[in-house]
């Protein structure tokens, strides 16, 4: 039953490096940026998505096709075969998967799924960076974000004294 | 040192393309004051434009928030802005255990007080107020609401407890006008009701209001201003008499109401309310404009499941899960069965083919139960499981799920009436039910109980 129908709609994404990746008009549509281009009208023949490389933009697709829900006749068997919990409990694991990459990788997937508003991945990609900065130290959190103390020591004292129950 | 940086520079190369609109962006924003240290830009979340940098910043617990505060000036700018306060002891880093309330109550004045005199309260989204240990004469909470309270609020919870009962007399008034405009979600505890007008709560789509003095006319005139209301919870009310869910509730689908001593009328047209909850100690009357079709159902009252037979049945025809909770109905309100020879009243008309599991916790065999036991499987082709259950239900009863290791001990007028509902299950039930139906029969266990055979 997976074979690609041939009433399927394909759409064309280009990177700016001149890659194309021809995908199902339902798992570009897991953007919301695209599918407001597609129902506006904008799409007929190719989209150019700015400032996504094709290696991101490869990863964006690989993460919408596993995340669109499976619609029609195929795909409410599908889901009356496979319970919705566990189904659900298959896309943790591959997210945890897909979300081992290093920290520019990363900034560049939050990048690309805020632009494209691609939410699930956009929380996927941000709860790294928040669990992070919940997990550490000042001085691990300046050095995971490349971020220097430009406080003066009598600032830091301040700042320090004011949020003193933040430490607690 | 020089190693992390050596690092860092090759992570980033390999992106030039997109990573060069990016410091376009993050220059723009960044041009005052403390970024030009060092050469290098210096606003928090590298790579990453300062909207999005919000979004994540918006998501950290307001703790690691305000500690990042710390962390360099972009930060300390972030947490100036940071949009979801809330405000209860555990996030304002308190142990309720280690001191007293004297001192909880000025430790938590002082720090909301701090965080509140230096925050942008135009950026808040979500404000959370939830103090037990309130105390009108330290903690000014009039003021506190009226600098958080913005036009950009979208949820606000004020739960509070008082020693002295006293209920908070809640502004209704910040919310009137431009402030109320993007509200979604509010919940108070233990305030007080005054009237107020030009309140227009256009977004207002979950409200919760518990222990909360309102009476009837002045629900009636709070929800006049409501047209987005899509779930609502009262719990408590204890001066509201009768509840009226008016008509203009157009997308209104949830609707709990818990523990209201006098209420005792509930009239619902707004009509596309499909889930229903109910619990009191006494009989409520529901009134339906009408004619709701309930999805799920849930109503707990002494009587309550020959009210639903007699009263109900229409609204449940589509119904995909259903409870009656009543306590007292086996105490014999209603006639048992056993010993009965008249024949079991029908309710014609009224199918359930939505209905799959059914479960009825405290079996007896009072007569309206048996009835509607039978209802339900004549009534529901849908069905595939149905479980009667003869005990309490309840998990820290059995000696099987509580720690003790023993069941409660229940009285002998209790198992008495254990006995008689199994034979009403033998008598009545079983009979009937079709083979695809997988009956589940629970009865105290015979380890801890002496169950009579009744014959």
């Amino acid at each position: 039953m997976a074979t690609r129908e041939a009433g399927k709609k394909m759409i064309m994404l280009k990177s700016p490096d001149g890659m194309e990746f021809e995908v199902e008009e339902a798992v570009a549509m897991e953007s919301q940026t695209i599918r407001k281009m597609i129902e506006d009208d904008c799409a007929d023949t190719a989209i150019l998505i700015p400032n996504i490389n094709s290696k991101i933009l490869s990863r964006v697709i690989e993460y919408c096709n596993k995340h669109v829900p499976t619609t029609g006749a195929t795909g409410a068997a599908a889901s009356d075969t496979v319970a919705p919990a566990a189904l659900a409990e298959d896309l943790k694991i591959w997210d945890a998967e897909f979300i081992k990459v290093n920290r520019a990788t990363r900034f560049d997937l939050i990048q690309a799924a805020s632009y494209l508003n691609i939410k699930g991945l956009l929380d996927l990609t941000s709860q790294t960076t928040i669990d992070t900065i919940s997990d550490n130290s000042l001085e691990e959190i300046r050095s995971f974000l490349s971020t220097k103390n430009d406080y003066l020591p009598e600032e830091e004292q301040t700042i320090r004294r004011e949020n003193q129950w933040a430490f607690q | 040192m020089s190693m992390q940086r050596e690092s860092r520079r090759l992570q980033i190369q390999p992106h030039n393309g997109p990573a060069d609109s990016t410091v376009h962006r993050k220059d723009s924003t960044c041009t005052e004051d403390h970024c030009s240290q060092g050469g290098e830009p210096q606003c928090p979340g590298p790579h990453l434009p300062e909207d999005i940098w919000c979004h994540i910043f918006s998501l950290l617990p307001m703790q690691d928030a305000a500690r990042t505060a710390c962390v360099s000036h972009a930060f300390k700018r972030s947490w100036r802005c940071y949009p979801n306060l809330a405000f209860n002891a555990k996030a304002l880093g308190m142990d309720e255990r280690s001191c007293g309330e004297d001192e909880i109550v000025r430790n938590f004045t002082s720090r909301v007080d701090n965080i509140l005199k230096n925050h942008s309260c135009i950026a808040i989204k979500t404000l959370e107020i939830v103090f037990r240990y309130y105390d009108d004469k330290v903690c000014n909470l009039d003021g506190w609401l009226q600098t958080a309270i913005t036009p950009g609020i979208e949820e606000l919870t004020v739960q509070l407890s008082t020693k002295s009962r006293k209920h908070y007399n809640f502004p209704w008034s910040l919310l009137a006008n431009e402030n109320g405009k993007l509200i979604q979600y509010l919940k108070l505890s233990c305030c007080a009701f005054s009237p107020t007008v030009g309140l227009c709560l256009k977004s207002l789509s979950r409200l919760e209001l518990f222990d909360v003095n309102i009476t009837r006319d002045q629900m009636g005139s709070l929800l006049h201003n409501f047209f987005a209301l899509q779930r609502m919870q009262l719990k408590n009310c204890n001066n509201i008499t009768c509840l009226k869910m008016p008509f203009h509730l157009q997308q209104l689908k949830y609707l709990e109401v818990l523990h209201c001593s006098s209420l005792k009328v509930i009239e619902i047209e707004a009509p596309n309310l499909s889930n229903f909850q109910f619990m009191g100690l006494c009989q409520v009357q529901l009134s339906l404009g009408v004619a709701l079709q309930f999805k799920k159902f849930d109503m707990s009252f002494p009587g309550v499941v020959s009210y639903a037979c007699t009263n109900l049945l229409s609204n449940l025809q589509y119904v995909e899960a259903l409870s009656l909770c009543s306590r007292h109905e086996r105490k014999m309100l209603h006639e048992s069965i056993v010993g009965d020879t008249s024949n079991l009243r029908q309710i014609p008309g009224h199918r359930h083919d939505r209905l799959k599991t059914v479960k009825i916790i405290g079996f007896s065999s009072a007569k309206s139960v048996v009835e509607l036991t039978c209802h339900i499987i004549e009534n529901t082709a849908s069905l595939q499981c149905l479980t009667l259950d003869t005990t309490t239900g309840h998990p820290w009863h059995s000696c099987l799920t509580n720690y003790s290791g023993k069941c409660l001990h229940l009285r002998v007028d209790f198992l008495v009436e254990v006995g008689k509902g199994l034979l009403a299950i033998k008598t009545y039930v079983e009979p009937k039910v079709p083979s695809r139906v997988k009956l589940n029969v629970v009865e105290p266990c015979r380890r801890c109980h002496d169950l009579e055979p009744l014959s």
